[in-house]
């Protein structure tokens, strides 16, 4: 064994736990809500009564932790010294920036509409573990987001997944739910193996785990730009990639989707497709930008081996099969499911731009606009698929007919959220993808143009998506009411609905006030944490390098920045 | 940039349609038929504030090239117009100003998207044009839609359409005009699906939709493009960088028969692009380099849009079917307004499109005209033939701005919209009294309907071309510019040929369904017993527009070569000095206009007037003492037969074996080539054009379809297929890698 | 101090017993095996994790215990797992009355 020098480790200190407060908060809460299920309520109230206040209970923690989170961004409650110095958090295993700040707030959002959406419904007689489980799988979320370093990611990433595993097979007495259940734990799960063996040899080739110190070993030991040559690389990002491709849903890691979203509850959907794509895409964009970037592609020739190209590709098929596929669907979830594998192919795109625009940040920001926008939105139509699950008991798109002039909020709000889907202008979802593409546009530096095929295939693409999308408009609007639409509808799927259109107009017709602060975040998710320096006792991994690094895309403030590191030679 | 207070009176006017239209959502239940009233008195609040506009606006309607026509480098002025700003999205110009905060040479600026308008005398010209005419069409829906379930359904509609359309033509930022662009889109899409009860309607709106959605993937590009390359939204920022001599002048080379310098295939250099560099002073002016090649794309694109926007060929196969909406709808969407929206834009953008897309445009409008044109001829129902009508003159100006008669183009946009606004609503008024739209069960309805017989036949003369009618003026003047151009070019000659076919068949078809309904004996008595003179407040609105539909088009003088006066308004915005015609060229255009257009209508008058009985027994006396005395013996006589007999011979027979059939041996020998043609471009709409469009849907689904296969529910496929993928994929990566 | 076995040597193992299992999820048809595949699947990377901590380079400053503590964490997910999946393959047994996940297809498109 070699010889280990004692080093001390160091306790957080209060202002990093106060940073934690909202995930410790939901962690918390998520055992109180099953112990006051399994201690008090069980078996001494009806299943609906039950429902009621575990839900309001949830719903009380819920907007608790969003509170605290908004709260943290409250100017003047951290020191921004303290958030813009970026220290080592947790001993350099979680971000303490201002991304996580702001985006843990998003993230805790959507799970208020979530757990506002499930509290509509009695789908299960596990009510306490469900609200639990909902709550620690958006601890795992925000943890994942957070995340600095391996191992803490695949922990996060393990807690998120394997929560809601259990909360997709959770709808009693639904055979669908079940079968849904195993498939996603078996695919994930070989997923997941393949991921941590990725890993594996990423920490192999680096000798270390930390996001920002395998960039900079990477960056050490390079021989070229990009994985050219070295088979090793390529198996490890490959790998890696794979893991992330089955939480994003792009082909060929994307055949788990269809069936999830189906066979799982609605809310439970909408979890899915929401919380669970968003942290996996931040993360995504993390460990390729701050671990990887030396990966990306060689400087200057954009065809060269590395992810760029391999997302490029994978992002043009993914959006061409998704858009295909859902075209045929009569079925509303898998129409939906197929349309996410769709958006995960645009969003990849997003991620290409990050890793050869010449404005990181901005495509960052785009990036972020879109997941949010597109969470919002995907939320709003799951809560309406979740509606024609439960009380019209059917999910075919047919019986959304006439749904227009019968009740009109509802239609109205689905109508504006599918034409932010399809990218109608001047609507959220447009600005999404019009910023993305034109940051994977702008790529080529020097005012030049690059990916243009990829920025081409999308726009095909979106032009395709809004055949199938316009299928549902129809059927709200020019057609004769079915039956069913006598339903009324409950007024959590309403909320949902109204809040996301009205966020879908808003941030539509003024999008700057998301993208603001949402480019900023995207300065502090590509800058790394650098090491402790004097202001505080070395940390107990006792890293020591140099201040700068050099491939910290953020930092890269040199004109004319086409790829990662052009500034280093 | 400096605001002028005017643009607050065309914000106004904008807006009041929104604002019934919300009320319309908001308190459709309490408010029931008042919403019509309220949506009237909205557009009609919005006439007056673009009238008042107008008014304050006539000081400023002189045009700013008169003098520079003649010299290729002028200093181009910039037309006068109302601007105003506002501030509405900024991207990436706040982002912490310690990191990002220097343009880099080379990379994009930050996106900025104000919301700028601009109000030229263009806009002012179309402005009053536009909602005069959505005036008058929503007082003649008021009776038009009355037993209409969703009465008040239709006029909120019809109010977002007026604000979305309104908007459109003040905005200066593409954006903008995108933006409205899509929602007049969907206003289209809304009505003319209106009566969604029925599959066809539902079809149409759906294919109006999709193939719009085809034009405005080309649009997207173009709008890619040119904020790649120009960094800015700004519709006349752009026209004023493309005003760069070196630029025009490859421009010009279309317009002008010397300029053939400059060199198109390099860079275009263009200047004033202000940026701030690191170490420079603010204000320093760095080129901005634009790649011709970049233009042409940018160009394309744009022009996909209105392609798709204006019914053009290809995309003009959403126009007919579009019919199925209310008659209203046709006549204020579908015919006057927003498919002239592609046009107008083409209009607005001028400066951007250099010689290869001018040449484009100019191509594309001359094959839609005449598809258009003799597809018209063979339809039996009005509204479609109307419709192919449209797409035929939209074809003609788009032609004239593809070959540079700019005023000339926009001009005839202008008459168009009054006059066939007018068939449109006559048409309404028709299929209110008979409630059918086949020519072949009307006839003799002149005597039944007498205004609105009328007001039509000063709409079908305008349409036709005849002289002293609106229509006569503007289809001059655009035979005019291309006369000009294929003086210039005379390579491209076919671009005379064809409107001149296109007038002579527009005159025809105009004409003969203008008899079909109007002139002669009814051909079903069961229907012209029941059909009457639509209510006052039917004839009201086609009274005004026929008044409209005369006058537009007068010059102040009468001389023959004054410019008319509303062509002059327009020349006031004119963006680069466009095309001047010589005065030979313009005499020699008013000349084949007055013969073609009279050509035509005479030819319909004989084959479909009451008139036409006579004319064949006419033909037949006159023709008999010439038979005898031939036949009497001149040696010259089998010549003459052969030159002049035969053909005469064979209209008299033709025109003969019309009464009896109905069809005659002068359409079979003279105009089935004509209905050849039609019949072929009627084919290829339907099978070629429509065919592909379905081939495509059904591919696309056929993929998906395939696609799926793969998803066989088996856990174990999933997971087989997850690890083929990645076997695959790293083998692919260690070759492409080695 | 004896010769260490080469780094090399562990590589191919763990890849050999990864592809194993790997395999193994594509053919078993049981659900449980299927697990036990999985299990074997994440062992390998753990058995890769140790070799490299043991015997790879490791990164200047990097703590000296990285590499037991990831596959103690690892241990510890895949146990979570493995629970999680029983569980849900006992659901399954219940609502389908089979075990074997060739017949859980309801749902496919």
């Amino acid at each position: 064994m070699p010889t280990v020098p004692v080093i001390p480790s160091v306790w957080p200190s209060s202002s990093e736990w106060f940073f934690l407060s909202p995930v410790l908060l939901m962690a918390f809460w998520g055992v109180l809500v099953l112990m006051l299920d399994v201690l008090v309520l069980r078996n001494r109230t009806l299943l609906s009564t039950r429902a009621k206040w575990l839900g309001l209970t949830s719903l009380v923690g819920a907007l608790a932790a969003l509170g605290l989170a908004v709260g943290l961004l409250w100017p003047g409650v951290l020191a921004t010294d303290v958030l813009s110095a970026n220290e080592e958090f947790f001993n350099g295993t979680i971000a303490f920036d201002a991304a996580s700040a702001l985006l843990q707030v998003v993230g805790i959002g959507f799970l208020v509409l979530v757990i506002g959406l499930s509290m509509t419904w009695v789908f299960t007689n596990e009510q306490g573990e469900y609200y639990a489980l909902l709550f620690w799988s958006a601890v795992g979320m925000i943890l994942m987001i957070e995340a600095e370093e391996f191992m803490t990611l695949f922990v996060a990433l393990e807690t998120m997944t394997i929560s809601i595993y259990i909360l997709t097979g959770l709808e009693t007495g639904s055979k669908r739910s079940s079968e849904a259940a195993l498939k996603y734990l078996i695919y994930g799960s070989a997923a997941s193996a393949l991921f941590l063996f990725g890993l594996s040899w990423v920490y192999g080739l680096t000798g270390t785990t930390r996001l920002a110190a395998v960039g900079r070993a990477l960056v050490e030991s390079r021989t070229v730009e990009g994985i050219g040559g070295q088979w090793t690389s390529g198996l490890a990002l490959l790998l890696v990639l794979a893991g992330f491709g089955f939480k994003v849903a792009s082909v060929p890691f994307h055949q788990w989707t269809p069936d999830v979203y189906e066979g799982a509850p609605a809310p439970v959907t909408a979890w899915i497709a929401s919380g669970s794509k968003f942290a996996s895409f931040i993360a995504m964009i993390k460990v390729l930008m701050l671990a990887l970037g030396t990966w990306s592609v060689d400087t200057g020739h954009l065809q060269s081996p590395g992810w760029v190209v391999i997302l490029s590709i994978l992002a043009a098929v993914s959006m061409t099969y998704g858009n295909l596929a859902a075209l045929g669907q009569q079925n509303f979830k898998r129409m939906l499911a197929y349309s996410s594998i769709a958006h995960s192919g645009y969003l990849l795109v997003g991620v290409v731009a990050i890793g050869v625009s010449s404005q990181r940040t901005e495509a960052t920001g785009a990036v972020l606009y879109y997941l949010c926008t597109y969470g919002l939105a995907t939320l709003g139509t799951f809560a309406v698929a979740a509606w024609l699950a439960h009380d019209v008991g059917s999910d075919q798109i047919d019986d959304l007919n006439g749904l227009g002039f019968r009740r009109p909020v509802p239609a109205f709000c689905l109508a504006i959220l599918l034409l932010s889907l399809i990218g109608v202008p001047p609507l959220a979802g447009f600005f999404g993808k019009m910023l993305m593409f034109m940051e994977a546009l702008n790529a080529g530096g020097n005012g030049g143009i690059a990916l243009t095929w990829l920025v081409v295939v999308a726009l095909l693409n979106s032009v395709v998506s809004a055949f199938y999308y316009v299928r549902v408009l129809k059927a709200l609007y020019l057609r004769q009411p079915g039956p069913a639409i006598g339903k009324s509808f409950p007024s959590g799927v309403i909320w949902t609905l109204v809040i996301a259109a009205v966020a879908t107009v808003g941030f539509g017709l003024n999008p700057t006030a998301l993208l603001d602060p949402l480019g900023g975040a995207g300065i502090s998710l590509l800058t790394s944490p650098e090491p402790a320096s004097s202001g505080r006792p070395v940390d107990s991994n006792g890293i020591t390098q140099s201040a700068t690094v050099p491939e910290n895309p953020a930092q890269t403030q040199v004109p004319v920045a086409p790829a990662p590191s052009a500034s280093a030679r | 940039m400096t605001s002028h207070w005017q643009v607050w009176l065309y914000v106004a006017a904008v807006f009041i349609p929104l604002v019934a239209f919300a009320t319309g959502v908001l308190f459709r239940r309490w408010l029931r038929s008042w919403i019509a009233w309220i949506a009237t008195g909205a557009i009609f609040c919005s006439f007056l504030l673009s009238l008042i506009g107008f008014l304050g606006f006539i000081p400023h309607l002189k045009s700013s090239h008169g003098e520079s026509s003649q010299s290729d480098h002028a200093q181009v002025a910039i037309p006068f117009a109302w601007t105003a700003d506002f501030e509405w999205l900024d991207i990436g110009s706040r982002l912490l100003p310690g990191l990002e905060s220097e343009p880099v040479k080379g990379s994009l600026p930050a996106l900025r998207i104000p919301v700028s308008i601009r109000i030229d005398a263009l806009t002012v010209v179309l402005f009053v044009m536009v909602s005069l005419i959505a005036t008058l069409i929503h007082f003649y829906s008021i009776a038009y839609m009355a037993e209409d379930p969703r009465y008040s359904w239709f006029f909120t509609y019809l109010s977002l359409f007026c604000f979305s359309m309104l908007a459109l033509l003040a905005s200066d930022s593409l954006f903008l005009v995108f933006m409205t662009w899509e929602l007049v889109g969907i206003c289209s899409y809304l009505l003319i699906g209106f009566w969604y009860e029925e599959k066809t309607n539902v079809q149409a709106a759906n294919k109006a939709f999709i193939v719009n959605r085809i034009g405005d993937f080309g649009f997207l590009i173009g709008l890619g493009v040119l904020w790649t390359s120009f960094g800015t939204f700004s519709i006349s920022e752009i026209n004023r960088e493309l005003a760069d001599p070196g630029l025009r002048d490859a421009h010009l080379r279309l317009t002008r028969p010397t300029a053939t310098h400059g060199d198109p295939g390099g860079l275009v250099r263009l200047s004033s692009r202000d940026q701030v560099v690191e170490g420079a002073g603010p204000g320093t002016t760095i080129p901005l380099f634009v790649s011709y090649s970049a233009l042409v794309v940018a160009g394309l694109g744009i022009f996909a849009g209105c392609m798709g926007k204006s019914a053009q060929f290809p995309l003009h196969v959403w126009l007919p079917d579009a019919m199925a909406g209310p008659t209203p709808v046709s006549a204020l969407i579908h015919a006057a307004t927003m498919v002239a929206a592609g046009v107008y834009l083409v209009g607005r953008f001028f400066p951007l499109f250099t010689h290869e897309v001018l040449l484009f445009i100019a191509y594309i409008g001359a094959i839609s005209l005449v598809i258009g044109a003799t597809v018209a001829v063979v339809q039996t129902d009005y509204k479609r033939l109307l419709a192919f009508s449209t797409v035929s003159q939209l074809g003609f100006m788009m032609l004239g701005l593809g070959v540079g008669g700019w005023s000339a183009g926009l001009f005839h946009l202008v008459t168009h919209a009054f006059f066939k606004s007018l068939l449109f609503l006559g048409a309404g008024n028709v299929f209110h009294a008979v409630h059918t739209f086949e020519m072949a069960s009307l006839g003799g309805l002149r005597t039944r309907m007498p205004v609105t017989a009328r007001m039509m036949l000063v709409a079908t003369l305008a349409s036709a071309g005849i002289p002293f009618f609106s229509g006569f003026y503007s289809k001059d003047a655009v035979l005019a510019s291309v006369l000009q151009f294929a003086e210039f070019h005379p390579g491209h000659t076919i671009l005379v040929v064809l409107p001149l076919l296109g007038s002579f068949l527009t005159a025809f078809y105009i004409f003969r369904m203008w008899f079909l309904i109007f002139d002669g004996e009814p051909r079903s008595e069961q229907i012209a017993v029941h059909a009457h003179e639509a209510p006052r407040v039917m004839t009201l609105p086609i009274t005004i527009l026929a008044i409209f539909a005369l006058v537009v088009g007068y010059p102040w003088t009468i001389l023959p070569l004054a410019t008319p006066v509303v062509e002059a308004w327009i020349e006031a915005a004119e963006p680069l000095a466009a095309m001047r015609v010589s005065a030979g060229v313009r005499w020699t255009a008013i000349g084949f206009s007055v013969l073609i257009s009279l050509a035509g209508t005479v030819a319909a008058t004989l084959f479909y007037s009451r008139f036409k009985l006579f004319s064949t027994r006419s033909i037949l006396s006159d023709l008999k003492p010439l038979r005898t005395f031939l036949f009497n013996g001149w040696f010259l006589d089998r010549l003459y037969r052969l030159v002049f007999v035969l053909p005469v011979l064979g209209v008299a027979r033709g025109v003969g074996r019309f009464d009896h059939h109905g069809l005659d041996r002068l359409v079979n020998e003279t105009a089935r080539t004509t209905r050849g043609i039609s019949k072929l471009g009627d084919a290829f709409d339907r099978y070629v054009v429509d065919g592909l469009a379905r081939g495509i849907g059904w591919t696309l689904y056929g993929l998906g379809w395939l696609g799926r296969l793969i998803q066989t529910g088996q856990i174990r496929t999933y997971v087989t297929l997850l690890s083929v993928a990645m076997l695959g994929l790293f083998v692919a990566v260690y070759f492409w890698i080695r | 101090m004896s010769q260490d076995v080469p780094l090399n040597w562990y590589l191919i193992v763990a890849a050999c017993v990864f592809v194993i299992g790997l395999f193994g999820v594509m053919t078993r048809r049981n659900p449980i095996a299927v697990l036990m595949s999985i299990e074997l699947m994440l062992n390998a990377s753990n058995l890769n994790i140790l070799a490299f901590w043991r015997l790879g380079t490791p990164n200047p400053g990097e703590a000296p215990l990285t590499g037991v503590v990831f596959t103690a964490l690892v241990i510890a997910v895949a146990a979570a797992e493995v629970a999680v999946g029983i569980a849900l393959i006992l659901v399954c047994y219940r609502v389908w009355k089979s075990a074997d996940v060739d017949r859980y297809d309801s749902m496919l498109g």
